[in-house]
């Protein structure tokens, strides 16, 4: 016991020697006159990670005055980095081979590669599917089992606005994926759900655009505070191109996912038109600038339990179920009455099946100890075993935000 | 004796379901004409297995309701009239004691025969002349160029036209499309309801297409409503909008679609009152039809704070409302054993319909006591009077 306990203290230092040497090169070049060679020792510090950053707290601790701030600015930025994992994440890669297999248990075999849970609705478990998946994306790699199979696609969950998670599942269902082919980009995916059209039988005719629906998707884990797509380019089977209506960009005043986009077209596409030859835009999903995180487990029933994690952090004083399906949480947190709604703090609840819920009602007092009393209600199943109470702290740096920009394109897309 | 007494019974008690089914409208009619006496045969077939017995017995039942209550007295019918369609208007509103403005009426012959009620009478009106009449602001009864042939319903005093039908629908790749269809109507000639109602719930009751097919939607966010009445406001005719879904593209028409429009009218107000609140937590009561929960009471900080749900039908229009108040809070009291009133402050409210949802915080001004009685106002039962409606192949295509 001893022994471990000794191993553990020295743990920080227990480093790779090559790593030191590389560290003390690269620290030392902070210090060079010339400016390109410190912003590449900088970079270079950056690209080290998490792994480097018990090395560099140890230099900025002896270093003098301008290589310590030099360096704490890169602790800083390495921190930041992992706080940002939280957030975005590196895409799953499916590797997968199925020679007519049932296609619930290829579905199992997703499972294991990826978190974004998916579910049969109307479609067989036992149904056989052969595919042959090398290295793609979670989403291109469920496009291809449907292709594959030839009579089912999938429809992406449409829920949570004002939410950054979600454990609505990606569902399979019958119909034909030729229809539309997804796009996928990494993590992120985009379809065409619907065109919509209003026409009146009889009575008072009401002048409503036709509208194209369309539908973003991401992996579970990614955790986007929003996302905007444009639309710059419609065309159908024959040629036509239909005008979009400019529509003028809205003031941001809170963190708002909507998984669907609408966009009114200038005229209705006549009977004989089924398909659309091609949608083209641009799609904008962004992240924190930075984001906390605080966690209690198995936090029912629990009263004065605290919770690190920086600006997140949180004191538990009560958590029961006041009604079956009802959990009233009392949270105690270091007092800005006031928060921006950007920068506000999210409180879920997690059950032992990973279902993610967020708190439907919220109630602040200040408190005699000059803290916020938050109480916060979720609606969380009977049946539910709650399994963590997480609050995220976000800051949502509006002069530079994290953005994940590309175009995309939905080819042939047969919707009548 | 005695069974034989009950066999007799039996025997004696009208069948009225094969009558309703075959004879709809008419036999509702025949029913109401013996008043009360047919209610016995009218309730057991509305609890009845045959559906269409069972609306048209609903339908009658809700009529008589309407008449005992006063609300609805019995309803004349027509003598032959013929003449100037004006002249022959003005007799009919005469005889049900409406006022109406009939200088727009067309100069051209009107016959009404024998046998029709106030309804039928201006239905029939209305198609021989092409036009409609509505109710103006002041009640009075005037004409209108009609908007063309639409489906209609007149039957004892209530007559209603669909005025208009729109279909969204959501042409989806690789899945059949989502239909939906909006049918827009309107009901009058229950304009002498002695008080303007609360609310108003719309059933639908029915709702088949020309092959048989339910088209009531199966989501849980419904469209159905009914447009609101001011009590200053003498017209009473309600807008109604229905909401309907079809499973693809092949239904062409309404064939039948039967609605209640329920009217829920003040029968007595009421205060639902919570001894020794503080600490309280899920304390339940029923004070009329209403199911109140103490939810949770007790101090908070310096202050007491009181969270209560409160579930009835049309709930949101029953609570008593501050008036000096301009958010409108409910009328609540928390008070000490010597009836001195805490200060209340900030509140939040929200409903879903059937539900009401009240949290108030209250302050102690210094001369108050500990709570002893938190209090709320409101009407706490309610009488309702269902009007049934009828329309055959209404277009959706």
């Amino acid at each position: 016991m001893r022994i471990l306990a000794v191993a553990v203290l020295c743990l920080p230092f227990l480093q790779d020697p090559s790593q030191e040497k590389t560290v003390a090169r690269l620290v030392e070049k902070l210090s060079n006159d010339e400016i390109e060679i410190r912003d590449g020792a900088r970079r270079d510090l950056l690209a080290l990670g998490a792994r480097a950053l018990p090395l560099l707290r140890s230099r900025a601790g002896t270093a003098d005055l301008e290589i310590r701030e030099r360096l704490l600015g890169v602790i800083r930025e390495i921190e930041r980095a992992e706080r940002m994992k939280f957030f975005l994440r590196e895409p799953r890669r499916i590797r997968l081979k199925a020679e007519r297999r049932p296609i619930g248990e290829v579905l199992k075999e997703l499972a294991k590669q990826s978190e974004t849970p998916v579910t049969l609705e109307g479609v067989s478990p036992e149904e056989p599917v052969t595919v042959d998946i090398d290295d793609r994306p979670f989403f291109a790699a469920l496009q291809e089992i449907c292709l594959a199979h030839g009579g089912i696609l999938f429809l992406l969950p449409d829920d949570d606005t004002y939410a950054l998670e979600s454990d609505a599942p990606v569902k399979l269902v019958r119909g034909d994926p030729k229809a539309c082919r997804r796009f996928v980009e990494g993590p992120f995916v985009l379809t065409m759900e619907s065109l919509y059209t209003v026409t009146a039988t009889f009575g008072p005719k009401r002048e409503t655009p036709p509208t194209l629906y369309l539908q973003a998707g991401w992996e579970r884990g990614l955790r986007p505070t929003r996302m905007q797509v444009e639309v710059t380019s419609v065309v159908d089977e024959t040629g036509t191109e239909y005008p979009i209506p400019s529509r003028e960009g809205q003031d941001r005043m809170d963190i708002y996912i909507e998984r669907h986009v609408w966009v009114p077209l200038s005229s209705t596409p006549p009977p004989s038109v089924t398909t659309f030859r091609e949608i083209r835009g641009k799609m904008t999903v962004e992240f924190p600038s930075d984001g906390y995180v605080a966690r209690i487990d198995r936090p029912m029933g629990r009263k004065g339990v605290e919770a690190e994690g920086g600006p997140a952090s949180f004191r538990l004083e009560e958590m029961i179920r006041e009604s079956p399906d009802r959990i009233r949480v009392l949270v105690d947190v270091d007092g800005v009455p006031n928060e921006d709604h950007l920068h506000r703090t999210r409180y879920y609840v997690i059950d032992s099946r990973d279902r993610i819920y967020r708190h439907e009602g919220a109630h602040g007092k200040g408190t005699a100890a000059g803290k916020m009393r938050w109480t916060l209600a979720f609606d969380v199943p009977k049946d539910a075993e709650v399994k963590e109470l997480r609050a995220v702290k976000l800051t949502i740096d509006k002069e530079h935000p994290t953005l994940v920009k590309f175009p995309w394109k939905l080819e042939n897309v047969r919707f009548r | 004796m005695k069974s034989a007494a009950l066999v007799l019974l039996l025997v004696l008690q009208e069948d009225a379901s094969a009558p309703l089914k075959k004879d709809g409208w008419h036999a509702v009619e025949n029913r109401l004409e013996k008043g009360d006496a047919s209610r016995a045969a009218l309730e057991k077939a509305a609890a009845g297995a045959d559906p269409d017995a069972a609306f048209f017995a609903s339908a009658a039942l809700g009529e008589l309701d309407c008449r005992r209550s006063g609300d609805f007295p019995s309803v004349p019918r027509t003598r032959s009239a013929q003449g100037d369609a004006a002249a022959v208007l003005a007799g009919l509103f005469k005889s049900a004691g409406l006022d109406a403005i009939l200088e727009d009426v067309p100069q051209k012959p009107l016959s009404i025969p024998d046998g029709l009620t106030f309804a039928e009478a201006l239905q029939a009106a209305s198609d021989a002349l092409a036009i409609d009449f509505v109710q103006a602001e002041n009640g009075a009864w005037k004409p209108v160029r009609s908007a063309g042939p639409r489906p209609r319903f007149a039957s004892g005093r209530v007559r209603a036209s669909v005025t208009a039908v729109s279909n969204g629908t959501y042409w989806r790749p690789g899945l059949p499309p989502r239909c939906l269809y909006w049918v827009r109507a309107t009901v009058d000639g229950f304009g002498r309801f002695h008080q303007p109602p609360l609310y108003a719930d719309l059933r639908v009751l029915e709702a088949v297409d020309e092959h048989g097919r339910d088209l009531r939607p199966k989501r849980d966010w419904f469209e159905q409503s009914v447009e609101r009445r001011e009590a200053k406001d003498r017209e009473r005719r309600a807008g109604l909008t229905v909401d309907l879904e079809a499973p693809d593209l092949k239904s062409t028409k309404v064939a039948r679609l039967r609605l209640a429009v329920d009217f829920a009218f003040r029968k007595k107000d009421g205060t639902i009152s919570f001894d020794q609140p503080d600490g309280a937590t899920k304390v339940k009561k029923k004070v009329g039809d209403v199911e109140a929960i103490l939810v949770r009471a007790g101090k908070q900080e310096a202050g007491f704070e009181v969270e209560v749900e409160l579930k009835a039908p049309g709930i949101g229009s029953r609570i008593s409302k501050d008036e000096d108040d301009f958010l409108g809070s409910p009328v609540a009291h928390l008070l000490d054993a010597e009836g001195k009133g805490w200060h209340s402050g900030g509140s939040s409210v929200g409903t879903d319909g059937r539900t009401y949802f009240f949290k108030q915080d209250y302050t102690n001004t210094g001369t108050a006591g500990p709570p002893a009685t938190f209090s709320l106002s409101l009407i706490t039962e309610v009488e309702n009077r269902s009007v049934y409606v009828e329309f055959r192949d209404v277009p959706l295509r």
